[in-house]
């Protein structure tokens, strides 16, 4: 472990030290870099090129970039000559190739800025390396070979494909915004390129749905090879490690592609709608933004409270919910039945107003026993911490509105002692077993000095 | 109409209100008069949506002559973005019907800049789901093009830097203003402990009580630049 360790550091150390000629940093590199693998592709220069091809692509870098000083070739030459070409000596001229790694290197970048979906033929990819042959499933080496070299290349594909598919879409749809600013210049016609595009993103994503057809075909048959590896424990963790992971891939990549999808269809239906109205969209979207700024600018803050500018009217909901306001007095004394001859009592709302009544009254009886609890120990001399007791209280009952009397019920009854202290600090706390915030309180025995 | 299992021996079949004799209310009615007297807008999601299905299929089978005889309110149904929503409202300015004014709630003035701020994002992500994020939230109001305005609101002051107590009592006063929209159904909670929301259809709503500021706020804006104290 200790070496593989040591071993991982000394590469890391590596490429710290090379650093500098590993990833070209100026865009100048970067640009010589593409465009020499450009002209190579576009059969103006040849794989091998030669010392006035390799100045003339840097003399056209430099008018990209409008360098009127030029760059300097040699530097440029050197830094690239580490890692991004090798040196022919061809009979008496000196010769240039692009390294493995220049290509590549020149392909992630491009390909990460600008994906190119129409060569992108994952269908055909997949008919040939997704599916399982009935021979890739006759013994665990071939089913390994599958994986590695057939399974693998694929689900890399698949993934680079959806990773940019989505980035991608998620970029359009960003952009989409700007169709609502009202300065857009020609707004219809943006409408029409955007559906263009999405309609074409669209056949993208169904060309991942297609290539995901194969993916039923891959999992019967792995279900029904599982006979073939039971009869070696080693063969068997092989084979379900390949299964669990060609399951889990599925499902994540399926959902994903939904998810494109999704977003996809409901840009385009967005997008047909917003043709017909673009206009008031537009000019409505600006007034609400104009509105919420006029509430920012003339709101006000008055003691940590929010006031609108007073030229606002106030806007009022219906809201009915039973509530109690003080503590209820129930005289069960002066109680009697009405004698009406056109009165029907309602025995459902009767059991449920003496079960509510059953439950004030707990609810009273239990403020009472924790009041005299907490008076006990004032008067033991004992220092009362309110957020202490309320999460205690609150703990043992199961009703919100026993602390908050409790906590009525001491202010009421120490406010004017001398013999305690009540102190209350209005910084707000959240008992544990709450979401309501209330201040600080504290009642504090005193010894009174006569 | 459907009756089945419900008459009790005493049962007297009601006439002026048959869609209280079906199985149906006896399921869903005394849940959406709940709701909707509570204030809130009902729409065709998540767990609303067997309430809205009955709202939507007797909205005109006496469910409003309901309100409007027995309780002197309008039942009303709106749409925004095609969805309809329904919720209960007053008759007119003024009159309250029988909600009078005790069953009545004003509107948090903080709640409405939230609100408005809602409605704003709704309309800006209209190629997009309507899912917010806390981070989202807090890059408008520390980071936006308004974040001075924001922070004088929410903090009482503009300074470089807040205590994080301070941010934490910000972030308590928002939390609870979005209770109050989700108990109103303006948004629902896809994840509450992560601040993780989805703005709903019926934000539209705040517009609604708000149509004349909207539609002449060129005028309020200029009134409010004229009377800016020096």
């Amino acid at each position: 472990m200790n070496t593989l360790l040591s071993k991982r550091e000394q590469l890391f150390e590596s490429i710290a030290s090379n650093f500098e000629y590993l990833i070209p940093r100026d865009v100048e590199t970067i640009f010589l870099l593409l465009n020499i693998q450009a002209k190579i592709e576009d059969k103006e220069i040849d794989e091998v090129f030669t010392q006035k091809e390799f100045e003339d692509a840097v003399d056209e870098v430099a008018i990209m970039l409008k360098r009127e000083r030029g760059i300097q070739k040699e530097n440029i030459s050197k830094k690239l000559s580490q890692h991004f070409y090798s040196t022919l000596k061809i009979g008496e001229e000196y010769k240039y190739v692009l390294t493995i790694f220049a290509k590549d290197f020149t392909k992630l970048l491009m390909n990460e800025v600008a994906p190119n979906y129409e060569n992108l033929e994952l269908i055909h990819t997949f008919t040939r390396t997704l599916p399982l042959q009935d021979d890739d499933i006759t013994s665990i080496d071939k089913f390994n070979y599958w994986y590695a070299h057939h399974y693998n290349s694929s689900k890399k594909f698949i993934l680079a494909h959806t990773d940019n598919l989505q980035r991608f879409v998620d970029q359009k749809v960003a952009d989409l915004r700007t169709l609502l600013k009202p300065n857009v210049d020609n707004p219809k016609e943006m409408i029409t390129q955007f559906l263009i595009i999405f309609e074409q993103l669209g056949k993208q994503t169904e060309g991942v749905t297609k290539a995901l057809n194969f993916k039923q075909e891959v999992i019967d048959k792995l279900k029904y090879s599982e006979e073939n590896f039971k009869k070696s424990r080693e063969n068997w963790e092989q084979y379900d490690r390949i299964y669990t992971d060609v399951i889990s891939f599925f499902e994540n990549i399926d959902s994903r592609v939904l998810s494109i999808n999704d977003k996809i269809q409901q840009a385009r239906t967005r997008l047909k709608s917003l043709y017909d109205n673009l206009r008031y969209k537009q000019q409505y979207k600006l007034r609400i933004e104009k509105f919420l700024l006029y509430l920012l600018k003339g709101s006000k803050t008055i003691e940590g409270k929010v006031v609108l500018p007073s030229t606002l009217k106030k806007a009022d909901l219906p809201y009915f919910k039973d509530k109690f306001l003080f503590p209820p007095m129930i005289d069960f004394a002066e109680y009697h039945k009405i004698e009406s001859p056109f009165y029907l009592e309602d025995e459902e709302y009767k059991r449920l107003s003496e079960l509510e009544k059953m439950k004030q009254l707990a609810r009273q009886e239990n403020t009472t026993k924790w009041l005299s609890t907490m008076r006990s120990e004032i008067e033991l001399g004992r220092e009362i911490v309110f957020e202490q007791w309320m999460d205690k209280i609150l703990s043992n009952e199961d009703n919100l509105e026993v602390p908050i009397d409790v906590c009525f019920g001491l202010i009421d009854e120490y406010k004017n002692r001398d013999d305690v202290e009540l102190e209350i600090n209005k910084e707000l706390f959240t008992p544990l077993n709450s979401n309501i915030s209330l201040w600080k309180m504290k009642l504090k025995p005193t010894e009174i000095t006569e | 109409m459907d009756t089945t299992n419900i008459q009790t021996p005493d049962y007297e079949y009601n006439y002026n209100y048959e869609f209280l004799n079906t199985e149906r209310a006896r399921k869903h009615f005394a849940d959406t008069d709940f709701a909707l007297r509570s204030g809130r807008h009902i729409q065709n999601y998540g767990g609303d949506f067997k309430l809205w299905d009955f709202v939507n299929d007797y909205f005109e089978k006496g469910l409003s002559r309901y309100y409007q005889e027995l309780l002197g309110m309008i039942l009303k149904k709106e749409f925004n973005d095609r969805e309809a929503y329904f919720f209960l409202d007053f008759p007119e300015d003024g009159n309250k019907g029988k909600f009078g004014y005790d069953r009545t709630q004003t509107l948090d003035d903080r709640l409405v800049i939230f609100a408005i701020l809602l409605l704003n994002l709704y309309k800006e992500k209209f190629f997009e789901n309507k899912e917010i994020r806390w981070d989202e939230l807090l890059y408008i109001t520390e980071e936006g093009e308004n974040k001075e305005l924001w922070q004088r609101l929410l903090f009482g002051e503009n300074k470089r830097n807040f205590t994080p107590a301070e941010k934490d009592e910000v972030r308590r006063k928002i939390e609870r203003t979005l209770q109050l929209c989700e108990r109103m159904g303006w948004i629902r909670w896809i994840s509450y402990e992560e601040m993780h929301f989805e703005i709903m259809p019926s934000i539209d709503r705040i517009a609604k009580l708000y149509q004349t500021e909207i539609n002449n706020v060129e005028l309020l804006t200029e009134y409010l630049e004229n009377n800016v104290p020096s």
